[in-house]
C-alpha cells in the first residue's frame, strides 16, 4: 500500500519512514488507519534500535528535516512527529 | 583479506564518515558497514580509530559491532567479502577446499540483515568450514521481484547464483532465511535440491501470496514449488519466537503445508530469534542446532545449546 497524493508532506514523509522502520508492525490495516487519520503511539510500533534509525534517515532523505532517534523516543505519537517536521518546512 | 585491502577500505570508510553532516548520516554510514563488513574488518577498523583517535560516534558504532561478535580473538582463517552485487556477498577464506565446507545461503530479512549486523552473523562461523552468501533484497519485495545483477525473478536470481557459487561443489549446503527471507529459504531449499531450509520468523504462504499478488506477481510458480515434492526431500526447520503470537501462527500454518520439523523458542517474546539468542550468550550453539552440524573444526571449544 503507498501513500495518497493528498497526503501532505510531512504526514507522507512518516508513512514512508514507518513502512521503513516498522516493517513489522505497521502493515495494511495499519497504514490504512494512517491514511485515514489515526495517531499511533511510538511505543505500539515497536521499533528497535534500529527501525528508530531508519526511521530518522527516511525522515531526513525526503524532506531534509534532521529528526534523530533520541528526539523520537520524546515524541510520543506520529502526529506530534508530523507535526515538528511540518514545522521545520514552514 | 590482507592488512593493505583493510587500510583502504577504512580509508574509504573514514572519507565516507568525514563527508557526513548530520547524525542521521552518520548512522546510515554505519549501516552499510554492519550490513557488508567482515570481522577482520569490525577488529582492524576497530584499531585503527583507536589510533586515529576518531571522533566518539564512530567508535561507539564500531566497538558495538566488536562487542556483539561471539567470537573474541582474530581466526587463523578470516573470511573476505566479494562482492558480487549490492544484492549479494560471498563471504569466504583460502583456507581449504570447497568440497570440505558447507555453504550457508543467507536470505536476509528486514533492515537488509539476517536480525544482526552481517559481521556478527559471519563471526559465528569458522570460514575454513563455511562459505556464507548473504542475499539482500533492496526492493523490498520479499525477493520476488529478483535481486539488481541476479535476475528479475526469485527463479532467475537463484538460477544465476547457482552459476556464480554452485551448491553442488559443496559438502553440504544451507539455506536460511530470517523474517521476511524466512520463507524464501525454504523455497531456496527445494528448488535449488539443497539438503537444508531453515525458515527463522518467517511468514506463512498464504500471507506471502496477498503480499506476492499486491506487487503484481503471479504466486502460482511458488504454490507449484511449496507443493513439489523433490526426492531427496530437503530437511525443512521452521523456527519461530514461542511467545510471539504472529510468527507461532505462522510456524504453525506453514508446518501444515510441508514435511518439516517445528522448533519454537522458549521464552522468546521477540519476532528476532537470532538477535534473542545473540543477546543471551547462546546463539552460535543455537545455530549448531539449526544447521544440524558443528560451526567449528572438532578442536575447536566445545559448544552447546541446551534450550
Amino acid at each position: 500500500m503507498s501513500a495518497p497524493q493528498e497526503l501532505s508532506r510531512a504526514r507522507r514523509a512518516v508513512f514512508d519512514a514507518l513502512k521503513i522502520g516498522a516493517p513489522n508492525v505497521f502493515l495494511d490495516d495499519m497504514r490504512a488507519r494512517f491514511i485515514a487519520g489515526e495517531d499511533f503511539s511510538i511505543a505500539d510500533l515497536e521499533m528497535d534500535s534500529l527501525g528508530l534509525m531508519e526511521f530518522c534517515i527516511s525522515v531526513e532523505l525526503s524532506t531534509g528535516v534532521s529528526l534523530v532517534p533520541a528526539q523520537l523516543a520524546e515524541l510520543a505519537t506520529t502526529d506530534v512527529v508530523e507535526a515538528r517536521i511540518r514545522e521545520q518546512l514552514a | 583479506m590482507s592488512v593493505d585491502s583493510i587500510g583502504r577500505a577504512y580509508r574509504v570508510y573514514r572519507r565516507r564518515v568525514a563527508r557526513c553532516r548530520t547524525e542521521n548520516q552518520v548512522n546510515r554510514v554505519h549501516i552499510v558497514l554492519g550490513n557488508y563488513a567482515t570481522p577482520a574488518e569490525i577488529r582492524h577498523f576497530n584499531t585503527l580509530l583507536a589510533r586515529d583517535n576518531a571522533d566518539q560516534s564512530s567508535r561507539g558504532w564500531l566497538a558495538g559491532f566488536r562487542g556483539m561478535m561471539p567470537h573474541k580473538a582474530p581466526r587463523a582463517e578470516e573470511f573476505e567479502r566479494k562482492g558480487f552485487f549490492p544484492s549479494m556477498s560471498l563471504y569466504s577464506s583460502n583456507a581449504g577446499p570447497r568440497s570440505d565446507k558447507t555453504l550457508l545461503i543467507g536470505f536476509a530479512g528486514n533492515f537488509h540483515r539476517l536480525s544482526m549486523p552481517a559481521p556478527v552473523f559471519l563471526d559465528c562461523f569458522d570460514p575454513a568450514l563455511y562459505d556464507v552468501i548473504i542475499l539482500r533484497d533492496f526492493s523490498r519485495g520479499y525477493f520476488v521481484r529478483g535481486m539488481p545483477g541476479l535476475g528479475g525473478s526469485f527463479f532467475e536470481a537463484m538460477t544465476r547464483m547457482r552459476q556464480l557459487v554452485d551448491p553442488r561443489v559443496y559438502r553440504n549446503a544451507i539455506a536460511l532465511g530470517t523474517s521476511s527471507g524466512g520463507l524464501l529459504a525454504i523455497f531456496a531449499a527445494l528448488l535449488l535440491g539443497l539438503p537444508r531450509g531453515v525458515c527463522v520468523g518467517g511468514m506463512d504462504f498464504p500471507q506471502f501470496t496477498e503480499i506476492v499478488t499486491r506487487l503484481g506477481v503471479a504466486p502460482g510458480p511458488y504454490a507449484d514449488l511449496l507443493a513439489s515434492r523433490p526426492n531427496p526431500y530437503p530437511e525443512l526447520l521452521i523456527v519461530y519466537s514461542g511467545h510471539y503470537a504472529v510468527d507461532v501462527k505462522a510456524a504453525e500454518g506453514l508446518h501444515g503445508r510441508i514435511p518439516s520439523r517445528l522448533l519454537g523458542v522458549k521464552h522468546c517474546e521477540e519476532h528476532g530469534v537470532l538477535g534473542w539468542k545473540l543477546a543471551q550468550g547462546r546463539l552460535p550453539p543455537f545455530l549448531s542446532k539449526l544447521l544440524g552440524q558443528s560451526l567449528e573444526r572438532s578442536d575447536a571449544p566445545a559448544m552447546t545449546e541446551t534450550r
